[in-house]
């Protein structure tokens, strides 16, 4: 009997010490993030919030890159968070506000509509930075199979050894340093540029046979605005500015159209250049298509007073604890700016996204 | 041999065990191995002497076209690539790069590009019949937009009052 039992404990630890090892291979192969892409880490980062954000913002590039959190508290006392990702598409919006509301209720979603264009995605590493960062739910699970590529599969999801094994050729030095923490990469969501390249010319906007959206993006967005119903939320939607891609104009007619249909506020900024104040020879980093820090705290500064207006959101900087913890997220942000801002000033350009042209 | 050493021996090949089919498993999939590559037909826009093919290697056609008028360039998403559009004369060009390769991914004919013409002849301007005629009846039409998918290629024909008034060549998965 004594001997039984010492076999099964035997075979136990085996098993333990074989999964610990399992474990701690595919922590050591999973992309860190923390080169010159860092979109991997986003989804993931909203995890270390405290949930109190009255305004979630939803989307691709344009919502991550366009909106600046620090100054929507600082000169509004909005608590806000951006769930956005590269090339995050409306269904992985949809999931990911899913997600969100199992830890907070916000009195605003804003949702960048510039997701619509495409329902599907074109590059596996997308999905995987939008995705891996989430927490198991049964929102991960729905995400994964509305949104996954032809040759994706689920279990690479639940064990992402098995699509990232091959990684053990190309392992760096980041995969040692950041096997244990990687520190934050946004600023509540956010991602910071704080270089400049003035917007240039762009070709021509070409013609399109069809410029109906995808019917599955209606009903994901259809789908944004019944939960936001459901839980008593407020939907904005927004087209940030951008000079390229084209949003052409029967697009704009359609988002706007349904927007009045719902009695929603859709705010597009490329409609509102005075009102904003970009300028599109300093606001951008990338020649036009996303704005550096300087556009994306003028399009905050913009959409502040519009946030105000709806009911469920107010200042909150009269509440202590809330402002320490924004107090702190601000002194980081402030930190991050002045650093890249130097950095810029000397080089030319920011080291940690310099390709080398 | 002794019964610790039958533990041992019995912990060391679980361990082996557990981590081998995972990684064997693995490697099956490899994301970089291009599924069932075939040779397919494809249509090609010509523009001189040089033949411009969906998917094929800039390089050289950049270098046989020369300079062009202007070139504008475009990081995807999060570095995951980089777009171009080249201008010429009468056409775009547009390429993308992914590891490390830059490939012809469209070009296109609008409106204001003067004399450009496909190889069979349909340049903006041309009626439909014409095409039809040049491409045969196997097309689709969408909102008045004549779309033939030969390969890894698709040809569209966009159409206003029933005249020719674009012509763009797309890269396509081979289905």
């Amino acid at each position: 009997m004594k001997r039984k039992k010492i076999n099964a404990l035997f075979v136990l630890l085996a098993a333990a010490i074989s999964l610990l090892v399992l474990w701690a291979v595919q922590r050591l192969l999973v992309p860190k993030y923390m080169g010159m892409v860092v979109e991997g880490n986003l989804t993931g980062e909203y995890y270390k919030e405290v949930p109190d954000h009255d305004v979630l913002i939803l989307g691709n590039c344009e919502a991550y890159e366009n909106i600046s959190p620090a100054v929507l508290w600082r000169e509004f006392g909005i608590s806000s968070y951006i769930r956005g990702n590269a090339n995050q598409l409306m269904a992985q919006s949809y999931y990911l506000l899913e997600d969100a509301l199992k830890y907070e209720v916000p009195g605003v979603v804003v949702l960048s509509v510039s997701s619509m264009t495409n329902f599907s995605q074109d590059n596996e590493s997308y999905n995987r930075m939008t995705l891996d960062g989430m927490r198991w739910s049964p929102s991960k699970w729905k995400a994964i199979q509305a949104t996954k590529m032809e040759d994706e599969h689920v279990i690479e999801y639940i064990f992402p050894l098995l699509r990232f094994h091959s990684r053990w050729k190309e392992l760096e030095k980041e995969d040692f340093t950041y096997f244990w923490d990687r520190g934050t990469v946004s600023h509540n969501g956010y991602y910071m540029r704080a270089d400049i390249r003035p917007a240039g010319e762009f070709p021509a906007a070409r013609r399109r046979s069809d410029y109906s959206f995808d019917p599955r993006c209606w009903d994901y967005l259809e789908k944004i605005r019944l939960l936001c119903e459901e839980k008593g939320i407020s939907l904005i939607l927004m087209k940030a500015p951008a000079l390229y891609p084209a949003w052409y104009d029967q697009w704009d007619q359609q988002i706007a159209r349904y927007a009045a249909d719902h009695g929603l506020l859709y705010i597009n900024c490329m409609k509102e250049p005075e009102a904003i104040g970009i300028d599109f020879s300093h606001d951008t980093y990338d020649g036009g298509i996303h704005m550096n820090v300087y556009g994306a705290e003028k399009v905050a500064r913009f959409l502040g007073p519009e946030l105000l207006k709806v009911p469920g959101v107010s200042d909150r900087r009269q509440e202590e604890a809330l402002a320490v913890r924004w107090e702190e997220k601000c002194r980081v942000y402030d930190e991050k700016k002045a650093e890249q801002e130097e950095e810029f000033s000397r080089l030319g350009y920011l080291k940690q996204f310099y390709q080398g042209q | 041999m002794r019964k610790s050493g039958k533990y041992l021996t019995a912990a060391i090949l679980a361990v082996s065990m557990a981590v081998t089919p995972i990684t064997s498993y693995g490697f099956g999939w490899s994301k970089t191995e291009a599924a069932g590559e075939k040779k397919e037909e494809s249509c090609a826009f010509k523009t001189g002497d040089t033949v411009i093919s969906m998917g094929a290697e800039a390089a050289p056609i950049l270098k046989a076209l020369g300079k062009a008028k202007s070139t504008f360039e475009q990081d995807s998403c999060a570095y995951q690539g980089k777009s171009r559009i080249y201008t010429y004369e009468n056409f775009e060009l547009g390429t993308s790069t992914a590891s490390g390769k830059e490939c012809v991914e469209s070009v296109y004919i609008s409106g204001g590009s003067g004399t450009a013409a496909t190889q069979e002849g349909v340049q903006t301007g041309s009626k439909k019949e014409d095409v039809i005629k040049a491409y045969g009846k196997d097309y689709k039409e969408d909102f008045g937009t004549l779309r033939y998918t030969l390969g890894n290629c698709q040809l569209s024909f966009y159409m206003t009052n029933g005249a020719v008034d674009a012509i763009e060549y797309v890269l396509v998965p081979v289905k």
